[in-house]
């Protein structure tokens, strides 16, 4: 009897048989390398981060991120940008500050990215290919910027109204002031600037089938103020805003995007 | 030519089955009652000479057919004393009415039950069950749950200590089927997923079928678990009133006119209790409450009319506490479930006829914004749009169904013919703007609807089911005997028709021993989008989508095989049962591009149990190994609630009369997670901080586990009589006795430098202290 059940119950036990596979081995990071590359229209100068992936070990305070030591921030990347027959491969590395923390490449040349355009990348570094294909953003225009009264002293209200970008996902507005006085160290006239803070602005929101306003408030004791709209694509809305970690790129963590911008600049009677 | 001589002697058979039972046999009809309370008894044994004969179905009714002759028939339930009925049935008779009226065994606390222990020749599927008395004997996390009881069970898991959902032999929690009554429940769950949406007093029965299924139920991949709802009393009005550290509850039942009814109802009360007692003026933002009623008519001894209602709802009273701003509540956000169910029984010469119809109903709504009180300066934030914060949700989801079916009882034979017609229709529209809803739950959408949610979402869709089915039990020796059935549906959006075939083989090697094995096809058109994100333990609502291409309709074939000992070791019975299924267009997600897929994978794995039922101490062990795998195009991974190996121990001890113990360890594998093995940067918009940030490179998918989860669980119920007529339960159940740390959730933080690291662990030691008053 014994005999016959512990049959039986063999015989259930080989079902399991296809189920002993070890599936437990963490592998390697899927890619080894972040491509970032915002293509900015009508700007001659495009800047493309790419980085080396790194161990979970270290963090952004080791000397890793110094030089002499085996350094993540990528110096051998080959870039191609890619635009109909014309290929730009003429980047070169900078330096953003002294601590020698942040590379980039650059193109200081002949790079003007052109809106609705069609461009491909190519990127090989750490022994990978990276690739990725991209519309451009449309242009827009600023169409009306009018200074409502006001009888607050802090502060005065701006009406901007502008046109539509083809492709946009969202806008960001952000209000730079600029403060000239004399330092009394030296003499000189100087510049203090502080930024607004930047705000999205959802499409779906608009109050306009062809344009966009919002109204702002803004400081009134500045001596002038820039007004920066941005326009932005569906990939970065996914990079930034859904924190989606590979966008528009294959074979790398980060994203390729467009954006589009414009400025106005408003200057106070006081400077008069 | 062997396989069509196979199968000619299969319907030769069948034929001869079918043809003895135009014989001169006798329909034998009738039902059981509880004689004290004229109350219906579900699941209630009618045996010849220990040779079982039937079993009283949802409405206490029962048939079978007998030659003529004089018969002792028994009829048995648990909890009840065995009556036994001599009929002598002539000739000349065309049907034999006969009814039992059963009288409640002397109180005593009730036993464990786990069904297959008895008169398992009669069950034509593989089920465990739980009955109301069981609940008392489970150790509970604050309320005492259906849905967390059955997680005591082989085969059945759950993801973390605080969830009520139910991981059936290596499906999601949408795979299994939860109906009450037969009506099925969408998020059937109080607090987002902590407890189950049906108050365990209004529950008689709870049956889940953990693989194959009968045919009268479609659309799931895993199985079914059904609630099935009490009878009321027919003499008088009784119930129960119970008190416990998060709500209060009252169960009444009793007659009705020329019916019966039976009536719940359950609220929480620590926003109450809170707002009372809180001086600083902040309230207590969430409660939950829920009812359920039935209304039974019997017209005649052949006839019944039963109608019954269920509405359960949570509120969530959100920006109750949200400082400076102007708070503008049209609704709060709330969810539940609305069902009524209407169903007529017919008891004929030698079956039943069946007829009902539903409608039922999960909703999530709400219309709620908080925005800044003053608006500084552009500079600040809080002018932006971002202050301003926006629940707006108007979710649906309905379903609408009519059924009709026949059970007959010829010699030899268990047929069951039905028709169903079902539409089901979705409608989900919101619009979320917050990110730290009421400072209370800090929640992404994502977290709370499906998978990678947006925050604007708008979507309805609808699809209409016609099935019909069939099934039918053929004994075809004392010792053998197949069960077939089949089940076709037709899928409008997609026009498609699905097929779902089902067959089991079951032999009687002896009067101790079992063999048996089963197929099936199952099909599921309605599913979620939703793997079981690290970051996810709260699920007020899931959001199901109907399938919307013929291609990628979820499939699964079910292959068992189980051997049933009653008495292994006098007094203990075992039970093993092994599964394969296969797994096809299967729900899979890629958190990296927060896109998602549809790819095939496997369980196997194999059930078993010990059960003791007898004596001072009862109770069971089980022991399941179990995989699942899903398997994409390039990678192969086990799924997030796989869990290797799984032991249970579930014991209650009679300290005496009047006290009993319980005690309930388990012991599994933990949850696989992907593990963050390396690290890259990402550049941040200005909102967020802007600049290089680190982010985490994670592995292969699901590659690594958790560590180990135990948990051992203990309570004490007593059972006093009071006053002659008051019967009370007072419990004591505490969670988690020895405080095991047991991870529930991966979430690195970018300064973490080992794979260990950001495992969060819970270690709560949970009290739960209330009583029972029955009346």
């Amino acid at each position: 009897m014994l005999k016959r059940i512990l049959k039986y119950l063999f015989y259930i036990f080989i079902l399991l048989f296809q189920a002993c596979e070890n599936l437990n081995e963490p592998g390697e990071t899927e890619f080894k390398n972040s491509v970032i590359l915002q293509l900015q229209n009508g700007n001659a100068k495009q800047q493309l981060y790419v980085y080396h992936t790194f161990p979970i070990s270290f963090s952004l305070g080791d000397p890793l991120f110094l030089d002499g030591y085996s350094n993540p921030l990528a110096n051998d990347a080959a870039i191609s940008i890619i635009h109909g027959d014309t290929v730009y491969s003429d980047f070169i590395i900078e330096f953003r500050d002294s601590t020698k923390r942040h590379k980039y490449y650059t193109n200081a040349s002949n790079l003007f990215i052109e809106p609705n355009s069609e461009y491909d990348i190519k990127v090989e570094s750490n022994g990978e290919l990276i690739e990725g294909h991209l519309k451009t953003i449309g242009d827009f225009e600023i169409i009306e910027v009018n200074l409502e009264e006001n009888n607050a002293a802090s502060f005065s209200l701006v009406n901007i109204k502008w046109g539509k970008a083809d492709q946009a996902k969202f806008y960001s507005v952000s209000v730079s002031y600029k403060y000239w006085f004399n330092d009394p160290r030296t003499g000189d006239s100087v510049k203090y600037s502080v930024s607004g803070y930047p705000f999205l602005f959802d499409p779906d929101t608009a109050n306009g089938e062809n344009y966009f306003s919002k109204q702002l408030k803004i400081r009134s004791n500045a001596d002038s103020l820039e007004i920066e709209i941005n326009a932005y694509d569906q990939n970065s809305y996914n990079y930034f805003v859904e924190k989606i970690q590979r966008v528009g790129i294959e074979n790398a963590y980060g994203y390729l995007g467009s954006n589009t911008s414009r400025k106005v600049n408003l200057y106070s009677n006081k400077s008069e | 030519m062997k396989m069509k001589k196979l199968a000619s002697y299969l319907i030769l058979l069948i034929t001869i089955c079918t043809g003895s039972s135009r014989a001169n046999q006798i329909s034998v009809i009738g039902f059981v009652k509880d004689a004290k309370t004229n109350e219906r008894l579900i699941g209630a044994v009618i045996l010849n000479g220990g040779i079982g004969l039937a079993v009283s179905d949802s409405s206490g009714y029962f048939s079978f057919k007998l030659n003529p002759g004089k018969y002792f028939l028994e009829c048995k339930y648990i909890g009840y004393e065995t009556a036994i009925k001599e009929i002598n049935l002539e000739e000349t008779d065309e049907e034999f009415e006969i009814f039992y009226f059963l009288k409640p065994q002397p109180i005593e606390i009730e036993k464990v039950t786990v069904s297959g222990v008895r008169y398992k020749e009669l069950e034509d599927f593989k089920t465990y069950e739980l009955q109301s008395g069981d609940l008392s004997n489970i150790p509970v996390f604050l309320e005492s749950d259906v849905l967390r009881a059955f997680q005591a069970l082989p085969g059945i898991t759950s993801v973390h200590d605080l969830s009520a959902q139910i991981y059936l032999r290596g499906g999601n929690y949408d795979e299994t089927l939860i109906t009450l009554d037969g009506v099925p429940i969408y998020n059937p769950y109080h607090l987002g997923g902590i407890f189950g949406s049906v108050n365990p007093e209004i529950v008689d029965k709870a049956v889940i079928y953990p693989s194959n299924y009968p045919v009268n139920y479609d659309g799931v991949l895993s199985g079914v678990l059904n609630l099935n709802s009490k009878t009321g009393n027919s003499e008088k009005i009784k119930g129960t009133g119970s008190i416990g550290l998060v709500s209060s509850k009252l169960y009444l039942n009793g007659p009705l006119l020329n019916g019966n009814f039976i009536f719940s109802a359950r609220r929480t009360y620590p926003d109450l209790l809170f707002n009372l007692l809180s001086k600083s003026g902040e309230l207590f933002p969430y409660y939950f409450y829920d009812f359920y009623s039935k209304y039974t008519i019997p017209v005649d001894s052949k006839n019944l009319f039963s109608l019954s209602a269920f509405y359960s709802k949570d509120i969530y009273r959100v920006f109750e506490d949200v400082k400076n701003s102007v708070v503008d509540k049209k609704e709060n956000p709330n969810w539940g479930n609305l069902i009524g169910n209407l169903k007529f029984n017919h008891l004929f010469n030698s079956g039943e006829f069946e007829l009902g119809a539903y409608y039922s109903i999960s909703n999530l709504d709400s219309d709620a914004k908080s925005s800044p009180l003053s608006s500084p300066l552009f500079s600040s934030a809080a002018d932006s749009l971002e202050a301003v914060h926006y629940v707006y949700a108007n979710n649906s989801i309905k379903e609408f169904n009519l059924n009709s079916q026949f059970k007959l009882k010829l010699t030899g034979q268990d047929i069951l013919l039905g028709v169903e017609y079902k539409n089901l229709s979705i409608s989900y529209f919101w619009n979320i703007k917050e990110y730290d809803i009421g400072a209370s739950i800090n929640g992404n959408v994502e977290d709370i609807f499906f998978d990678f949610a947006p925050a604007k979402f708008k979507y309805n869709d609808e699809t209409e089911i016609v099935s019909a089915y069939f099934s039918d039990k053929i004994q075809i020796t004392k010792v053998f005997d197949v069960m077939l059935g089949y089940r076709g549906m037709y899928i409008k959006n997609v026009k498609k028709y699905l097929n779902s075939p089902y067959a089991k083989i079951r032999y009687k090697l002896n009067n101790n021993l079992e063999l048996s094995s089963s197929y099936g096809k199952y099909h599921q058109y309605f599913f979620t989008k939703r793997e079981l994100i690290n970051q996810s333990y709260y699920y007020p609502f899931s959001i199901y989508f109907i399938a919307d291409n013929s291609k990628n309709i979820p499939s699964s074939d079910h292959y068992s095989l189980g051997i049933q000992i009653k008495e292994i070791i006098p007094g203990i019975a075992l039970e093993v049962e092994g599964y394969y299924k296969t797994r096809n267009n299967i729900y899979t997600s890629d958190e990296l591009t927060k896109t998602y897929s549809y790819t095939k994978g496997y369980t196997a794995g194999v059930d078993a149990l010990l059960k003791k039922e007898m004596g001072a101490v009862t109770g069971w062990a089980s022991y399941t190994f179990s995989r699942t795998v899903k398997n994409d195009s390039s990678n192969k991974y086990f799924a997030n609630y796989d869990r290797t190996h799984n032991f249970k121990l579930m014991l209650n001890y009679n300290l005496s009369e009047k006290w009993k113990l319980n005690a309930l360890w388990l012991y599994s594998t933990g949850l696989p997670f992907t593990p963050a093995i390396g690290k890259y940067i990402k550049h941040e918009y200005y909102r967020d901080g802007g600049g290089e940030k680190l982010e985490h490179a994670f592995g292969r998918k699901n590659s690594s586990r958790y560590q180990d989860y135990h948990r051992l669980d203990v309570g004490i119920t007593g059972n006093f009589i009071w006053w002659d007529s008051i019967i009370a339960k007072p419990y004591l159940q505490i969670m988690n006795v020895y405080m095991s740390k047991n991870p529930f959730n991966y979430d690195p933080n970018p300064n973490d430098v080992s794979l260990e690291d950001g495992q969060e662990v819970g270690s709560m030691i949970i009290p739960t202290i209330g009583i029972t008053l029955e009346f």
